[in-house]
C-alpha cells in the first residue's frame, strides 16, 4: 500500500494533472482504508471552495485604490527623477 | 533649446493609471507597501524608457507591461535563495519516517474544516497563509485564490510545472494543518 505522504501528493495533484490509471486505482483503494487521507481530501476541497469564493465575493466597487498619501509619495518620486 | 525635454507629463500618470496598476499589483503581491513600491518603480522605469516608447499601443497597456515585469522581479527577490524543495520541516513533521501520518498529525486528525463560516475562514486563512514560506504562499494564492492558470503561475514565479505541483502539495498540507490547529484552539 502506498504511503500517506505520496497519496496526499496525488490528492493535491488532482487539480493540476490527470493521474494515471494505476494511480487512480491506488488512490481509490487507499482512501477506502485510510480515514486520515479521506479527511485531508475533504479539508482540501473545503479550503478550495472558500478560497475560490474569496475572489468572487470581492465587490468590484471596492476595488483597491491608492490613498491620497500613497499617490503623493509616488508623484514626489516621479518629480525627483524628472527634474 | 532645452537640454532635457520632457515629452510626457509623468505626474499625470498617477491619476490616470495609478489605481488600475495598484489593484493589479496588490492582487499579486498581497501587500500594500510592496504594491505601492511596484507602481512607483513602474512609473520611474517608464520615465527612463519613454524615448523608446513610440506610442504604438496605449499608454496604459505599456505601463501595465512594465508593472508585470516589476511584479516578477519582486517575486524573485522574495524567494531569496533559489527554490529548494527538500526538507520542509512543517510538512516533514506531518509524516513519520515511512511516510505515514505522524502521531502529531493524527492528534487533531479528525478536525473538520467544513463547519466554518466564510468570515472565520478569511481570518484563519490569512493568518495561516502568512506562516507559509513566501514562495509556497504566493503559489497557493495565485493558483487557488486568484485562480490564475498553472502556466501563468509558473511564468510569474519562474518555476517548472512539477515544482508548482510540489509547492501546491506542501502549501495545502501546511494550510490544512494550520487551520485545523487554529480552529481546534478556538473551539475549546
Amino acid at each position: 500500500m502506498s504511503r500517506c505522504k505520496d497519496i496526499t501528493k496525488q490528492i493535491s495533484d488532482l487539480t493540476e494533472r490527470e493521474l494515471s490509471f494505476w494511480q487512480r486505482m491506488d488512490l481509490r483503494t487507499h482512501l477506502i482504508l485510510c480515514g486520515m487521507c479521506r479527511r485531508f481530501q475533504a479539508n482540501l476541497s473545503t479550503i478550495r471552495k472558500f478560497a475560490n469564493r474569496e475572489m468572487s465575493s470581492e465587490d468590484p466597487s471596492e476595488k483597491p485604490m491608492l490613498t491620497l498619501e500613497e499617490k503623493t509619495r509616488i508623484r514626489d518620486a516621479i518629480r525627483r527623477q524628472s527634474y | 533649446m532645452q537640454d532635457k525635454p520632457i515629452k510626457v507629463d509623468a505626474v499625470t500618470w498617477v491619476d490616470s493609471y495609478g489605481d488600475a496598476l495598484f489593484a493589479f499589483a496588490l492582487s499579486r503581491l498581497r501587500d500594500r507597501s510592496l504594491a505601492e513600491e511596484a507602481v512607483q518603480e513602474t512609473f520611474l522605469s517608464a520615465l527612463k524608457s519613454v524615448d523608446q516608447y513610440r506610442q504604438t499601443g496605449s499608454e496604459g497597456a505599456w505601463l501595465m507591461g512594465i508593472l508585470k515585469r516589476k511584479v516578477i522581479d519582486q517575486f524573485r527577490a522574495q524567494s531569496k535563495q533559489p527554490l529548494t524543495l527538500e526538507n520542509d520541516s512543517a510538512v516533514e513533521s506531518l509524516f513519520d519516517k515511512r511516510g505515514n501520518w505522524s502521531k502529531s498529525a493524527k492528534a487533531n486528525g479528525s478536525m473538520r474544516l467544513d463547519a466554518i463560516e466564510q468570515e472565520e475562514f478569511r481570518v484563519v486563512f490569512q493568518d495561516c497563509l502568512k506562516k507559509l514560506p513566501p514562495t509556497q504562499a504566493s503559489t497557493f494564492w495565485l493558483r487557488e485564490v486568484q485562480q490564475e492558470s498553472a502556466e501563468e503561475v509558473c511564468k510569474v514565479l519562474g518555476i517548472s510545472t512539477s515544482n508548482l505541483w510540489v509547492l501546491m502539495h506542501r502549501a495545502r498540507l501546511a494550510l490544512a494543518e494550520c487551520m485545523k490547529t487554529r480552529l481546534a484552539m478556538e473551539n475549546q
